[in-house]
């Protein structure tokens, strides 16, 4: 039976745009809740995806692997799982694969946490955008300077191991040289975390 | 922020509200900032402007029932609704209505599929009722029909039919309006009116016969504004035994026109599934000699370079259903009657598999030749792949697409009138100076409604500008083009609610006899104008001062 929050949110709610909410501190998460995740979605024909949901996959959570199109593991999976209740999920993916997720995730009651995207810029480097999460965002943003040829695996550590917090979201731009299979990629990918509306944490 | 419909007072609406919830139960009357977001079009050109069309609430009822209560307390109120089901509509104005304040009557609640029936093949389904969902009953049960899916497959079979939505496999089933059968509505006066045999209460043949006795006002359903449609039937195609594709090519651009004309013949003789038309020469594109003969319309240079790369013009790619026997006789047929038509035609077989395709040979993507149909549209089965195409993209370098920026217009079912249009379509983006790259000698038509073409022109009109001044420039081309197609016999099929008076006023025909008739119906029908004031371009008499009201 669907939900009235289920519902609510079940025309659109995406937005392309990053949120722009005020920077907050990290002491502001640090007690706040940590999500279970229940699956991460990769998308097997991109080094960064694999890198991230093995991370993942170390810390037991289920992966799913997908090569961009995601109508089987919508139809035989999450869209049986999310009539039955709201879960929470991340993965990196290109824009069109959170698109539909995004899209779907709203019609089950549930909603983007943290949104990041990872764009090639012409000086070879890649260019990050976090929203989301304080402590998460910083996370992934160490992580993304630290070691370019680490960061997806950062990114991973960070998205199953970072709190998040009910209203505190922050924005962050930040940019690592570029892997080299990552001239392969033509578009951005995009690290994202999807969770229940009931969830802590706002839309981004 | 709080909006009111237009001219209600913040008492009345307040006191509507309440008969709202007592309608429905308060926990589905959705009024605050956060809870109308969803209903706005995430797309538009005119988002976060003061006059982008946000509803002032939205409703969502469970049953017929409530539709009723709901529409009669609008009435009392004098309050616009605006009616959605559980479609995305992203390409034509998301769920917003078209004037700003309405109430949204959202019926995704309404889910059930009533009906199906695998022998008299037929669906029942409520407005909530997804393709996705429609097509999991069907196999959940084992039962040997398809569904005609458009793509992505995430859209209501209701409300995509409702708007002249399309698919992709028989010609009938593909147009969803036409091969509707029977639909219950909710009027204006909140009275409840079935359609066809539905009218007479003990028929049992609603999904069978459509027409009834006397005029069918069906047609007042479909783009319009004269009633909440809460429930349909659907004509369902047996599922096949059997599926096979073709590819045929032909060398000359001249040859366009007898290809058309064959394939007419076939598909008008239910022998062939969706014609997929396309261009060879297509490959050449990136050749930038090759590229601007395309652009310049130079014929004779684009023949010598095609001639030198091998390639033909033109390519149709074919679908048969049927048993293997009958699919290799229409392709036998097909390749005898090109072949007959056009010298120098090439032909080659495609796959030959029995229906149903295993999920392995649905995603195959391989073949004897290369093409860009995805196939399980061509299976009856959903999909949502097509977001492959939402990315970055030549028309749209810089952004992914945030704006609706193409139209679709009728072609006549023509190689002429193909070529024709090619021309005109180019002549008129470069008259307007329009940044677009799709009017171009190797164009091709749609061929999604069987006894038409459409063509798409005005393709990259906001050059990835998503500015709020892009998307007003882009606005502004789109009118302007709309408005020189007119002048050429080229008409929109479909459009979002910001362009649906520039459409209308294309159709002027003996000084708009067309609208004007509609108009005077809806005013008998809908006296307070309550039912989606502007769909389509029909205006009650209580809102017609806003037609074109957008435009400023």
């Amino acid at each position: 039976m669907t939900s009235r929050r289920q519902f609510l949110q079940s025309s659109i709610a995406v937005s392309g745009a990053l949120c722009g909410a005020p920077l907050a501190t990290r002491a502001a998460d640090s007690e706040a809740p940590r999500l279970r995740l229940e699956l991460f979605v990769l998308d097997r024909r991109f080094p960064e995806s694999v890198a991230a949901a093995k991370h993942a996959a170390e810390r037991g959570v289920a992966l799913a692997a997908t090569e961009g199109d995601l109508t089987s593991l919508w139809y035989h999976d999450l869209d049986l799982r999310w009539q039955a209740a709201p879960m929470t999920l991340a993965g990196v993916t290109t824009r069109g694969a959170l698109f539909v997720l995004e899209t779907f995730a709203a019609d089950r009651g549930m909603r983007v946490l943290y949104r990041g995207e990872h764009a090639l810029a012409r000086a070879g480097a890649v260019v990050h955008t976090f929203a989301g999460p304080s402590e998460l965002v910083a996370a992934a943003a160490d992580g993304a300077q630290a070691d370019w040829q680490a960061w997806p695996l950062a990114l991973g550590h960070a998205m199953t191991h970072c709190s998040v917090a009910r209203t505190v979201a922050t924005r962050l731009v930040c940019s690592s040289a570029a892997a080299s299979s990552d001239a392969a990629r033509g578009e951005p990918l995009f690290s994202w975390i999807i969770a229940p509306r009931s969830n802590v944490g706002a839309t981004v | 922020m709080a909006i009111l419909p237009p001219g209600v007072s913040a008492e009345n609406f307040a006191a509507a509200i309440k008969e709202f919830e007592a309608a429905v139960g308060k926990e589905w009357v959705f009024t605050n900032d956060e809870d109308i977001h969803p209903y706005r079009d995430h797309f538009s050109y005119i988002k976060d402007e003061p006059n982008e069309l946000i509803p002032s609430a939205a409703v969502g009822p469970d049953s017929t029932e409530q539709v009723q209560a709901i529409v009669r307390t609008a009435n009392k109120y004098k309050i616009p609704l605006y009616a959605i089901s559980t479609g995305k509509n992203f390409a034509y104005g998301g769920p917003s209505p078209n004037v700003r304040g309405s109430v949204t009557v959202d019926l995704k609640r309404m889910n059930r599929v009533l009906e199906v029936d695998a022998k008299r093949n037929f669906a029942l389904v409520e407005p909530g009722v997804s393709y996705i969902d429609l097509y999991r009953y069907i196999q959940d049960r084992n039962l040997k029909v398809w569904i005609d899916t458009p793509d992505p497959g995430w859209g209501s079979p209701i409300g995509n039919a409702l708007d002249h939505g399309i698919g992709y496999t028989m010609g009938f089933y593909r147009d969803h309006f036409g091969a509707h059968c029977g639909m219950e509505v909710v009027l204006a006066n909140g009275e409840v009116l079935r359609t066809g045999m539905g009218a007479l209460p003990a028929s049992r043949s609603w999904h069978e016969y459509k027409h009834g006795f006397g005029p069918d006002p069906a047609g007042l359903f479909g783009q319009g504004n004269f009633g909440i449609v809460t429930k349909m039937g659907f004509r369902l195609m047996p599922q096949p035994e059997h599926w096979r594709n073709g590819l045929v090519t032909v060398p000359k651009r001249g040859d366009l026109i007898p290809l058309v004309d064959t394939v007419n013949y076939l598909s008008d003789l239910s022998m062939t599934g969706e014609p997929w038309y396309g261009s060879p020469l297509r490959a050449l594109m990136q050749n930038t000699e090759f590229r601007d003969a395309a652009f310049a319309f130079d014929e004779a240079k684009m023949d010598a370079q095609a001639a030198s790369a091998n390639l033909h013009s033109w390519q149709v790619e074919l679908q048969f259903y049927g048993s293997e026997k009958t699919t290799l006789a229409n392709w036998e047929y097909a390749q005898e009657l090109v072949a007959r038509a056009v010298p120098g035609a090439r032909f080659t077989a495609g796959e030959s598999l029995k229906v149903p395709l295993t999920p392995e040979q649905i995603d195959e993507t391989t073949g004897p030749y290369p093409t860009n149909m995805r196939r399980n549209i061509t299976q009856g089965v959903p999909g949502l792949g097509v977001w492959y195409q939402t990315g970055r993209t030549d028309q749209n370098p810089n952004a992914w697409n945030e704006t609706h920026i193409g139209l679709f217009s009728l072609v006549a079912r023509s190689g002429e009138a193909v070529l024709k249009a090619q021309k005109d379509f180019a002549d008129i983006a470069r008259r307007l100076e329009v940044p677009t790259l799709f009017p171009n000698a190797i164009a091709t038509p749609v061929q999604w409604y069987q006894f038409g073409f459409l063509m798409g022109n005005g393709f990259g009109l906001g050059g990835g500008d998503t500015s709020p001044a892009g998307k007003k420039k882009a606005a502004e081309l789109l009118r302007r083009t709309l408005a020189e197609n007119a002048k050429l016999g080229y008409g929109d099929y479909r459009a979002p609610p910001m362009l649906q008076d520039d459409v209308a006023d294309q159709y002027s025909f003996n000084d708009f006899v067309l609208r004007r008739f509609m108009e005077q119906l809806k005013d008998a029908a809908d006296p307070n104008g309550i039912l989606s004031p502007g769909r389509a371009g029909v205006w009650p008499a209580a809102h017609r001062s806003l037609r074109g009201a957008l435009r400023s």
